[in-house]
């Protein structure tokens, strides 16, 4: 490779990463936006409530996202003054804390939100059908919920578990 | 990031004395030849950028190898859901042997079943093994890797006798 080709596939590697935050910042702001809107346009409180605290959700996420790519991306930037074993253990640790942490980060911002607009969906007095009905829609919209964040919890529970093994593996090596 | 003359220079004189190690290591760590080309891109790219923060604290050699052995190591992590598992060094299999028709065939075959088997390494072995098919000592291996002297060394040992019993065997038949 020359150096301009260097040059030319390092400013495609940081237009890849922009391109990667812009798609998760164009995300956010089309959740923040179609629930700001709900929350100013529907006259129901809980329901407005429900859809700020969806839109407060969102934007924790965001922030989220971001830490983790920046240290991603730092790491990177280190790989020459750590050895092979420092740099993969930091990798591997990295990766299973976002894994393992997914619950708090990822999936508990938009509890509060979710279910209070969900409430305030189903229970809105707005709704002419009886209360069995209601109530049943309210469950309903609780269980895709909850079947959700247990696909997602079960998936970073198996990767998490995957790799604890190669941590231990390589601390194994170490010795 | 804009580059400074330094940078530039240092990963010049660096992909000029290494630039073979780095494509060897790449054929040793993915055999698809689209995305070793990449892989070897990302090597590269890694190096120029890592120029920006070298500290001197190692010599250059051992920079050069741990950016693209962490550039490796990454690559590996990335595919590995879409490639066989890793293969315990006990276990590996004996490399199917194609027909020879000179020398130079029978050489290439060799080094590419080498590839082939060291591809089949899970770490820290791959890693160990074309640090020392560049020819670095064993504390070379440690700075480079982060493992012990000992243990590298016993590791290097095991892989050459595993290796050499392999290629015997081919031979034979």
């Amino acid at each position: 490779m020359t150096l301009a080709d260097v040059h030319l596939h390092a400013q495609r590697f940081q237009s890849r990463i922009r391109t990667r935050n812009t798609i998760e910042y164009v995300a956010a702001a089309f959740v923040v936006t179609a629930f700001s809107w709900l929350a100013l346009s529907m006259p129901e409180p809980i329901v407005q409530v429900g859809a700020g605290l969806i839109v407060a959700g969102a934007l924790y996420v965001c922030w989220k996202l971001y830490q983790l790519g920046h240290a991603a991306t730092r790491s990177e930037l280190d790989a020459g003054a750590q050895s092979w074993a420092t740099f993969h253990h930091g990798e591997l640790t990295r990766q299973r804390e976002a894994l393992r942490t997914v619950w708090s980060w990822y999936i508990a911002p938009f509890v509060p939100g979710m279910l209070v607009f969900l409430a305030g969906v189903s229970f809105t007095e707005a709704n002419p059908a009886p209360f069995p009905a209601r109530l049943g829609v309210f469950l309903a919209g609780l269980g895709i919920m909850a079947s959700v964040y247990a696909v997602i919890w079960l998936l970073n529970a198996v990767a998490v578990k995957r790799l604890d093994a190669e941590i231990a593996a390589l601390d194994r090596a170490r010795q | 990031m804009k580059p400074s003359p330094d940078q530039d220079a240092r990963y010049l004189d660096a992909a000029a004395e290494h630039g073979g190690a780095l494509q060897r290591l790449a054929r040793a760590t993915e055999a698809n030849a689209e995305r070793r080309r990449d892989l070897l891109q990302d090597m590269h790219v890694a190096l120029w950028r890592s120029f920006a923060s070298y500290d001197a604290r190692c010599s250059v050699r051992t920079w050069v190898y741990r950016v693209a052995h962490n550039v490796a190591a990454s690559h590996v992590d990335r595919e590995r859901r879409s490639r066989a598992p890793f293969v315990p060094l006990d276990e590996i299999d004996q490399m199917p042997s194609g027909q020879s028709i000179s020398y130079e065939v029978e050489e290439s075959e060799a080094v590419s079943r080498l590839h082939t088997i060291i591809r089949q390494l899970g770490p820290p072995e791959r890693q160990i093994i074309t640090l020392y098919l560049e020819g670095l000592d064993a504390a070379s291996i440690a700075d480079v890797t982060g493992l012990s002297a000992g243990a590298i060394a016993t590791r290097v040992s095991r892989l050459k006798t595993h290796l050499a019993h392999v290629f015997q065997e081919t031979a034979n038949v």
